[in-house]
């Protein structure tokens, strides 16, 4: 029966009903929009990042700074900051091997390279992949021209995506076998290595950040960035490379240990030194490269949960100097954006939403001043305070969930209405913050729920005040109204 | 035996620096089944004497003892309890709830008052108030749809629901004509042969308080006559 009585009072009062009913509405509405458009950028930037850069977890060192499969999180001003290598990567990948949740395991190495590729130079991206597991483990490159890097190649991989800006501004095409020269800038001065292009490749989910990422083989990206190299065979070094290991250290540095130098005192030619920087014999490299990665990238076996297994890994790495982390952590400052976004959003409508209470207060301080006469008589007739409260309350609870309800559907009708316009987004970041160029948002049922509920609790809270004034008006006002 | 006992009642209200007297000493003895007018003209304190026996109000001073409770020593609880249990309320203005129909208003207070009565029985109850009433034909209509007789016939169905032991109706006839006034008079005073359900209602009406057994006449917040009619007598 107290339903009915708030059911029927709602409707006798259909003027303060519809307010309030819009007001919550309105709130819901732009709350669902707001987040299934967060989630969607969440979930495309998990895709993004899982399928092509961080995997579901990776292991890097323990650093004071927060650090991404980018580098450092936050820029350290004035002084040079390398990715610290893993020390015990080999027992690291015995232990993750041994755990059944683990699906495939790759390792990287990553740092930022100018490149010179055509008549261009760009600042970009270097990831120093292992060859070998590195595209079981990103399944969402997929090849366009050339071919996948092999164990033991000397090579690079850019994106379509580069390819095409490199021809649109030079106007030459760039295609596999064309060298690319890498240049960097560390403590021990600058360093170049050129290698071919091996392949062109695109990501499933194109973005900002893919555009500049360029794959390179291990060995080249741990001597551009001065890292442990891995023995290239191993089998014992030649004879002649340990005869200067006698016991005559003068001889050491006797004439006949230094080659001739060779004669440049006339000009050098760019090509000859391509060539020189190109005239490397192919060495083959071991099964496993024992040289120095940054990173392990780990891809779970479908339906472990990503925060268990971290949890469980970290566990047994407590006696490394290694620390397991998220795809979010790994992406880096894109990822945290997209937090920082939802906080910002739901901030805002913090304040909306306290607005939005204070003005349902008062047209329930108003509705109820116009009920005195019947909350008195109620009163008269034997009701309780509890049946006053749960009264004003199923009321208000009855019109939120209901308002909530409606924001939701006017929510996904006005999604639907963007998913259908087709709208392509322009600008790099929001690509990437959208995982594709389409703006497609997908209906959430845990936030359509959460928005309900976010409803029920904006009616309750407004209604707790208005409850107060309820219970304060004595019987003798049925009379004094009447 | 007095079911209603008042003792020495001072009410006044407080409208801003002004003190307004609304009764200065009243004491009323009220017997089990009485069927009591209170008569006088506008301002006399009817209203606010049927408020105090109500418990819709508090004196400002004095006791109010009904059905052997000191109300002024009970808590809000109790006294809820005795608007639910102990007496029903007849408004002037016949205070039905407009979003519900007939039916509803008259379940309302059983519903209120959590009565241990079963489903069915709560129905026909109602049902059965409701034909003493003459309105078993009206279940559904909402108070709007009836004459101003019929809502005070409602009004005084949903004041016997609960079967109280005192029955309240502040002029009760005072917005009906003066035959359907009187119709209802004879409606309570059949209700209080046939129950012996104490009433208590105020009039200013001189027609009306004739039908009464007990008379209490007040002036100015003061009993100005106070008169007890056998069967058969008339003022």
């Amino acid at each position: 029966m107290i339903l009915l009585i708030a059911l029927r009072n709602l409707l006798t009062n259909f003027r303060h009903t519809i307010i309030i009913m819009f007001l919550i509405m309105l709130i819901v509405m732009l709350f669902f929009i707001g987040n299934t458009a967060i989630d969607a950028s969440d979930e495309g930037l998990k895709n993004t990042y899982i399928l092509n850069y961080t995997g579901d977890v990776i292991i890097q060192e323990k650093t004071d700074v927060p650090m991404s499969v980018f580098g450092a999180n936050a820029p350290a001003i004035g002084e040079f900051f390398s990715i610290p290598i893993l020390k015990d990567h080999d027992d690291i990948i015995s232990l993750v091997e041994s755990m059944p949740d683990a699906g495939v395991i790759t390792s990287q190495i990553s740092g930022p390279v100018v490149m010179d590729i055509g008549d261009g130079r760009y600042k970009t991206f270097a990831f120093g992949i292992e060859a070998q597991t590195y595209f079981n483990v990103f399944s969402g490159i997929t090849l366009v021209e050339g071919e996948l890097l092999k164990p033991g190649q000397r090579g690079a991989m850019i994106s379509k995506e580069r390819a095409s800006m490199t021809e649109e501004e030079f106007g030459k095409p760039v295609a596999p076998g064309d060298m690319i020269m890498f240049t960097t800038v560390g403590a021990t001065g600058f360093k170049i290595r050129e290698v071919p292009l091996a392949g062109i490749y695109e990501y499933k989910n194109q973005g900002q950040i893919p555009d500049e990422i360029v794959l390179v083989d291990a060995q080249t990206l741990r001597a551009l960035n001065s890292i442990l190299l891995a023995p290239e065979t191993d089998v014992p070094p030649p004879p002649q490379s340990t005869d200067i290991l006698t016991d005559d250290i003068d001889s050491l540095f006797g004439a006949e240990s230094f080659p001739t130098p060779v004669d440049v005192s006339g000009p050098v030619s760019i090509t000859e030194i391509q060539a020189q920087l190109s005239n490397r014999e192919e060495q083959p490299f071991l099964s496993t490269d024992k040289g120095g990665w940054n990173f392990i990238i780990i891809r779970l076996k479908d339906g472990v949960s990503n925060s268990d297994f971290i949890q469980r890994l970290n566990g047994q790495l407590e006696s490394y100097s290694a620390i397991a982390v998220d795809w979010r952590t790994a992406a880096g400052a894109p990822a945290l954006l997209v937090l920082l976004l939802y906080f910002l959003f739901n901030g805002g409508l913090l304040l909306l939403v306290i607005a939005g209470i204070i003005a349902i207060v008062n047209v329930l301080l108003i509705s109820i001043f116009q009920r005195v006469k019947e909350i008195g008589t109620l009163r008269a007739i034997g009701a309780s305070n509890n049946y006053i409260r749960v009264l004003i309350l199923s009321e208000n609870l009855i019109v939120a969930i209901v308002s909530g309800l409606l924001g939701v559907i006017a929510g996904a009708v006005l999604i639907q209405i963007i998913n259908g316009a087709n709208i392509q987004a322009a600008n790099s970041l929001i690509i990437t913050l959208l995982g594709g160029k389409v703006v497609k948002l997908g209906f959430s049922e845990s936030i359509a729920i959460v928005s309900i509920l976010v409803s029920a609790a904006l009616g309750f809270l407004a209604s707790l005040y208005p409850v107060q004034f309820a219970l304060h008006i004595q019987p003798v006002e049925a009379v004094a109204k009447g | 035996m007095a079911i209603i006992e008042l003792s020495n009642i001072i009410k006044f209200y407080s409208m801003g620096k002004v003190t307004v007297p609304a009764l200065s000493g009243v004491s009323i003895k009220i017997d089990k089944g009485d069927f009591v007018a209170i008569a006088g003209p506008s301002g006399s304190g009817k209203t606010t004497i049927l408020n105090i026996i109500g418990l819709i109000d508090t004196p400002s001073e004095g006791n109010v003892v009904i059905d052997n409770t000191n109300t002024i020593l009970c808590k809000n609880a109790e006294l809820t309890r005795m608007r639910q249990k102990v007496l029903g309320f007849i408004f002037q203005s016949f205070n039905l709830l407009s979003g519900l129909n007939v039916f509803e208003n008259v379940e309302l207070p059983l519903l209120i008052g959590r009565f241990p009565l079963a489903r069915k029985e709560r129905k026909e109850w109602v049902k059965h108030l409701l034909e003493e009433v003459g309105l078993s034909d009206r279940l559904r209509h909402k108070p709007r749809e009836l004459s101003g007789g019929q809502q005070q016939r409602v009004a005084i169905a949903r004041a016997l629901a609960t079967k109280p032991k005192i029955v309240i109706a502040d002029e009760p006839t005072a917005n009906l004509d003066s035959q359907t006034g009187k119709n209802i008079l004879a409606l309570m005073k059949k209700i209080n042969a046939e129950q012996k359900t104490t009433f208590i209602f105020s009039t200013h009406d001189p027609v009306i308080h004739a039908m009464a057994d007990h008379v209490i006449m007040l002036k100015d917040g003061v009993i100005e006559k106070e008169y007890r009619r056998e069967n058969g007598d008339t003022d």
